[in-house]
């Protein structure tokens, strides 16, 4: 797998909202570290986890990666060309490989347009900005073939989102990121709004897709389960920093940073003998706010094994074992 | 056969599903339109709106009376289906009379004085009347009879005629149309006429028009000397190109020429009653002295009908209903939609795009709702002058603003949805953005608030009317009406009930008309199909 080109590739993140004060002269009075300082590739075809509490700046990766809020500092490339840096014409050609799928798929589809429209609004879009060729037919023939793809039969294309269950919307939403060919799709939360039993009717859907079309995926989840089931890699996100990047064979065998054994040992295990043995990690007080610009450790207020030191040193990410990352000072040497 | 052929081809017949029925494709417009037709309100507002449309834009070819008429005798007759204006005045001047000579003859009781003291006139009237009638013994004088009977007189023969085109017989014979005749050739044939020579009446016609340029001149310029005035005028006519001067100088002929016509007609007509035996309307042609000859309609002055009854001039009520259904309804819609349109662009850009445009467009709002609008609107129409165009476009300036207030507020609510991260992140412009997704979603609120804004103007203009600045005489509008008829209210019920009738059946149906719409742009709401 390491031997495969990096598609996507971000490099020292940081994504701050400026909280602003003052009585007429607005000035920036401080920020909320959505985002402080991640790094992170995506292999072509993989799928990369992202796992993490509420708040502690996932979706904004997400977002940060499909360009919808400019980033304060760092850089993404995508295929080696910084995102960042593009003109708007440029942006919208290499987006059209960068596609993304929403949390709630009752917000994320316009109640005011059929299923056709929907799909077919960004061939429209890219047809219209003269960045892709295609007739109507073409696109109506096309959003048949996409409707089909996803499981959907074709003569719902008239019909309203209203009419569809979730996990019907969350497939036109799914036939909505395809309709461009993308490379990679950032799917924000996908399957955590929908019933269990439709989470793996879709998450199947996704893998169906991944072998077929050979997407790479950063998916973004708060379910560790579900994270095991479809990730190739997963990292963990504490405080909008990356503590910990692994395969996900190794992370969830052997977690190695305090925080993810804490959020490993949160997550119920389904055999009741296993249960009762087992010991819980529950971590005191709560996430604190990210106004706070920081010289130790993220997880420094709630970790339980703490040191002197971690307080006024930020635990760089280290390579320990085939590509096990992991930001702590409790690996390796101290001040290295 | 490949997936995509199997399409194409089914594409072709017309997409059909698994029990062969076909598929059609679908816009939100059209769902709305089939949604719409479920509510029957809705329905039924539309055709009381669409009764309203037809009647105001067919009213040049209705069979009623012109709008502009005034017959001064006709003054303030009461509606009446059957009867015609001359009965209608006799039974006034009978019950005046009457009246009159019972209040001489008989002495009243203290109640009954106390009584009187408390009615109004035509009450008043109405109780001489009864205790005459109930005595018996009141009679009318001799002189009360013979106005009484001088008016059924003037009931029977007086007319009312239109001169249609003129035509002017040449000596070669050929017949012209009065108003194809160049100068020279109207004077003469007016002189044919008066026995003058055609160049005494065109002197003196080149007279007259510069008498009337000089007092048009005057009325432009007031404060002005006479030596000014006559070196304005010679300037003036100077720099005057020579068609538009002919102009004046063809009115002026053409209205002598249609007075003899008139007064000759007049006279034949006369003689017509006289004789007896025609039958009324009459249409006819007439021959003046061998050069002219014209149609003439002619019909029994006393012998219209008001079913809506007569205002204070004796302009038909239900013509002028009609004719001022038009300026409200046209005031109504075009108001509302000019409001609309600038509101919902203005809102909805301040909205999305936020920060400075919305600061400054926000604030412009505030400041003009800041000015008092009754101010704003008579400063407009002082400075552009009075003309219905202008009250449309002083309506519009002041109206947007609440437009733009509710718009910028649904749209700011709208904006951080999903689905507009969603087009976003494909890369929609602003432009796309606003106007196909947040647009079409707060389109339930600009609908509702768009609806009930045409009353809103209706009732503004009205009330502009009722002030003196919105539609003037001859034109009428329902507030013009009503604001007429209020003066009047008790003793002439129906030149208010009318009008405030017809007003309020439209601002129902706009009102049931708008709920029905909201309802249907929802594909959401609860009356699904």
């Amino acid at each position: 797998m390491s031997n495969k080109q990096p598609l996507l590739e971000v490099k020292d993140v940081k994504l701050h909202f400026p909280i602003e004060d003052g009585v007429l002269f607005k000035r920036q009075v401080g920020a909320i570290r959505a985002i402080d300082g991640i790094s992170f590739t995506v292999r072509e075809g993989e799928t990369l986890g992202i796992v993490g509490e509420s708040g502690c700046g996932k979706s904004t990766t997400a977002r940060a990666i499909a360009q919808l809020h400019p980033v304060t500092e760092g850089n993404i490339y995508f295929e080696g060309k910084d995102l960042t840096k593009m003109s708007t014409k440029e942006l919208l050609a290499t987006r059209k490989n960068i596609q993304m799928v929403f949390q709630d798929p009752y917000a994320s589809l316009n109640p005011r347009m059929t299923v056709r429209t929907i799909i077919s609004e960004p061939l429209n879009i890219y047809v219209k900005r003269r960045l892709l060729e295609m007739s109507q037919t073409e696109i109506e023939n096309r959003v048949e073939e996409l409707m089909e793809i996803v499981g959907l039969s074709r003569f719902y294309k008239n019909r309203y989102p209203h009419e569809f269950s979730g996990g019907q919307r969350q497939r036109i939403g799914i036939a909505r990121a395809l309709a461009l060919n993308p490379k990679i799709i950032l799917a924000d939360e996908p399957v955590s709004a929908l019933d269990v039993s439709i989470q793996s009717q879709i998450l199947n859907l996704l893998k169906d897709l991944q072998k077929e079309f050979g997407l790479a995926y950063v998916f973004i989840a708060h379910d560790l389960a579900v994270i095991e089931y479809i990730s190739n890699r997963v990292a963990v996100m504490y405080l909008g920093k990356l503590v910990e990047i692994a395969d996900s064979v190794l992370l969830y065998k052997n977690p190695m940073h305090p925080y993810t054994q804490a959020l490993m040992s949160a997550a119920p295990i389904p055999d009741p003998q296993i249960e009762k043995n087992r010991k819980r990690i529950i971590l005191k007080g709560d996430v604190p706010s990210p106004d706070k610009e920081r010289i130790g450790c993220y997880f420094y207020d709630r970790c339980p094994k703490k040191m002197e030191y971690c307080k006024t040193h930020i635990p760089p990410m280290k390579d320990l074992v085939k590509g096990h990352q992991v930001a702590c000072w409790l690996y390796g040497k101290k001040g290295e | 056969m490949t997936d995509t052929t199997k399409i194409e081809k089914e594409n072709e017949q017309g997409l059909t599903n698994e029990f062969q029925q076909e598929i059609k494709g679908n816009s939100l417009t059209k769902d709305a339109w089939k949604r719409l037709k479920k509510n029957r309100m809705a329905v039924i507002s539309i055709m009381v709106i669409a009764l309203y449309a037809i009647l105001s834009l067919a009213a040049p070819i209705l069979p009623i009376h012109t709008h502009t008429k005034i017959i001064l005798e006709h003054q303030n007759l009461r509606p009446s289906l059957t009867k015609t204006a001359g009965e209608l005045l006799l039974e006034k001047k009978d019950l005046e009379l009457f009246a009159f000579a019972t209040k001489q003859a008989v002495t009243t009781t203290p109640e009954q004085k106390a009584a009187l003291k408390k009615m109004q006139p035509n009450q008043q009237f109405d109780f001489y009347y009864d205790l005459g009638k109930e005595m018996g013994t009141v009679s009318l004088s001799a002189s009360d009879q013979r106005i009484f009977d001088n008016l059924k007189e003037k009931v029977e023969i007086e007319l009312l005629f239109d001169i249609k085109t003129l035509y002017y017989i040449d000596a070669a014979g050929d017949s012209k149309a009065l108003n194809k005749l160049d100068v020279p050739k109207t004077a003469e044939a007016l002189s044919l006429l008066t026995g003058t020579s055609a160049e005494d009446i065109l002197n003196r016609t080149h007279k007259e028009a510069n008498e009337q340029i000089r007092k048009e001149l005057q009325i432009e310029n007031e404060n002005i000397t006479a030596e000014e005035l006559d070196l304005l005028l010679t300037t003036h006519l100077n720099a005057m190109r020579e068609s538009v001067y002919n102009r004046y100088l063809k009115e002026n002929l053409d209205g002598k020429i249609v007075n003899f016509a008139i007064d000759f007609a007049q006279q034949e007509l006369d003689e017509v009653v006289k004789a007896g035996d025609v039958e009324f309307p009459l249409k006819t042609t007439l021959h003046m002295a061998d050069y002219f000859t014209f149609k003439v309609e002619a019909s029994k002055k006393h012998e219209r009908i008001y079913i809506f009854g007569t205002d204070y001039v004796g302009r038909d009520m239900l013509a002028r209903i009609i004719y001022g259904g038009q300026i409200s309804i046209a005031i109504g819609f075009i108001g509302t939609i000019t409001s609309v349109l600038i509101g919902t662009i203005l809102g909805a850009l301040a909205g999305y795009i936020g920060g400075k445009t919305d600061y400054l467009i926000m604030r412009v709002v505030d400041v003009l709702y800041g000015l008092p609008y009754m101010l704003m609107v008579i400063i407009l129409m002082a400075v552009f002058g009075r003309n219905i165009l202008n009250l449309f476009f002083a309506l519009a300036i002041i109206s947007w603003l609440t437009v733009a207030r509710v718009v910028r507020g649904q749209i700011i609510s709208l904006k951080n949805s999903e689905f507009v991260e969603a087009a976003q992140s494909m890369g929609a412009s602003t432009w796309r953005i606003v106007f196909k997704h947040l647009v079409p979603n707060s389109l339930g609120v600009i609908i509702v608030f768009s609806t009930l804004r045409v009353p809103a103007f209706i009732m503004l203009e009205s009330f502009l009317s009722f002030l003196g600045l919105g539609v003037s005489a001859p034109y009428a509008s329902w507030g013009s009406l009503i604001g007429d008829a209020v003066e009047g209210m008790n003793l002439f019920p129906w030149r208010l009930l009318f009008p405030a009738m017809a007003m309020s059946l439209f601002l129902f149906a706009m009102n049931f008309l708008g709920d029905g719409l909201r309802d249907a742009f929802d594909p959401q709401s609860k009356n699904q199909l």
